[in-house]
């Protein structure tokens, strides 16, 4: 599976997969918003499917990143995920996000519908199994919440 | 000519002629006009006024007209330049010009500080930066501790407020984009190179059409 740091990002502060995770501040966050993405406006009227997933987790970039690997190996998905970012967002906070590779809405549109749905529920599977690393605040109930998906998927 | 920009100027208040914005902008006259298909589609989306209203910029931007968002909010007021609740052509023109991949990097860096200026005094406060990234966190379901987001608050600033004030004042503003280069990603749209493929427009139909009404 190819996990690969985001080709547009071609500055200095791309990292290789060993390096830490860029230290960011607040408008390296800010800049994630769909509000702020004017390209948006140049879809055509396409369904945009918004393939973008970011979660934060108190785990070491390494222990996330095999993870990830180890749970799209086990889902039997090879090549969905093209781009990630982890960011350190704190001293023990790292924030993942990850994108399908964007591409424009005409490339998007060439791949069969089953495919793009079977993506789609890829993401949503991908982050259920990744509840173990994945940090919610301690007033969420998220624990009753894993269990009832993960029963419900048996 | 002239009978169809007077019919252009009746159905699109605020339509200027492709060539006088081409003058004054970063685009050729057939940008402008292809820039002008995709104005149409966005002003006439939810009512048929050829002005683009906040739902309309809204249902353009997130395919759902009636999501809020603080920062879609903040570039709507900024291109309504005459502060009229509505964007005409004009004012889409000359804004999206700032995001042409050729406009000046100091235009787009003013552009930005205005942007995170929430309440226009001039200074992109803490408080600002702080409502912002709530607004970030909300709109990505996501939750940090409030401690965290004190830290990365006190990180940017640590960065960017040189003088130690408690805000980023315009100057401080440009050094800081300019030793992270990837915060300005947002101001460039590589869209707008190849914009007479994606919305072609065949002038000299549309002339006819026009003319026949």
């Amino acid at each position: 599976m190819e996990l690969v740091f985001l080709e547009e990002r071609a500055d200095e502060q791309c990292r290789d997969e060993d390096a830490d995770p860029l230290i960011l501040n607040a408008f390296d966050l800010i800049i994630l918003s769909q509000g702020l993405n004017l390209s948006a406006m140049f879809d055509r009227g396409q369904d945009s499917v918004k393939h973008q997933t970011r979660f934060v987790s108190t785990k070491p970039a390494k222990v996330v990143l095999s993870s990830m690997e180890v749970v799209a190996q086990s889902m039997g998905f090879k090549t969905h995920i093209r781009n990630y970012k982890i960011f350190q967002v704190a001293p023990t906070f790292i924030m993942v996000d990850i994108q399908k590779d964007a591409g424009d809405a005409g490339e998007y549109l060439k791949i069969p519908v089953f495919e793009r749905l079977s993506m789609l529920q890829f993401y949503k599977n991908f982050c259920n199994n990744l509840e173990d690393i994945i940090w919610r605040p301690p007033t969420e109930s998220a624990k009753s919440r894993i269990t009832k998906t993960k029963s419900k998927r048996r | 000519m002239g009978c169809f920009q007077s019919v252009a100027r009746k159905q699109f208040p605020g339509h200027e002629d492709p060539v006088m914005l081409a003058s004054q902008t970063a685009f050729s006259v057939s940008e402008v006009e292809a820039l002008f298909e995709l104005y149409k589609s966005i002003s006439g989306s939810v009512i048929d006024d050829g002005l683009i209203s906040k739902e309309e910029f809204q249902l353009a931007l997130f395919k759902n007209r009636k999501k809020e968002n603080l920062f879609a909010n903040r570039i709507f007021d900024l291109f309504d330049v005459k502060r009229k609740g509505v964007i005409d052509f004009g004012d889409f023109v000359r804004s999206l010009n700032v995001f042409h991949p050729n406009a000046p990097q100091e235009d787009k860096i003013n552009f930005s500080f205005t942007l995170y200026d929430l309440d226009g005094t001039g200074y992109i406060e803490r408080q600002e930066v702080k409502q912002m990234l709530i607004a970030l966190l909300c709109e990505s379901e996501m939750k940090l501790a409030d401690e965290t987001i004190e830290v990365i608050l006190d990180k940017t600033f640590l960065d960017a407020d040189v003088n130690r004030d408690g805000k980023i004042d315009k100057s401080e503003w440009h050094n800081f984009v300019s030793r992270n280069p990837s915060l300005l990603k947002i101001m460039t749209l590589p869209y707008l190179r190849d914009i007479t493929t994606t919305f072609p427009s065949f002038v000299f139909n549309s002339e006819v059409d026009e003319i026949a009404t």
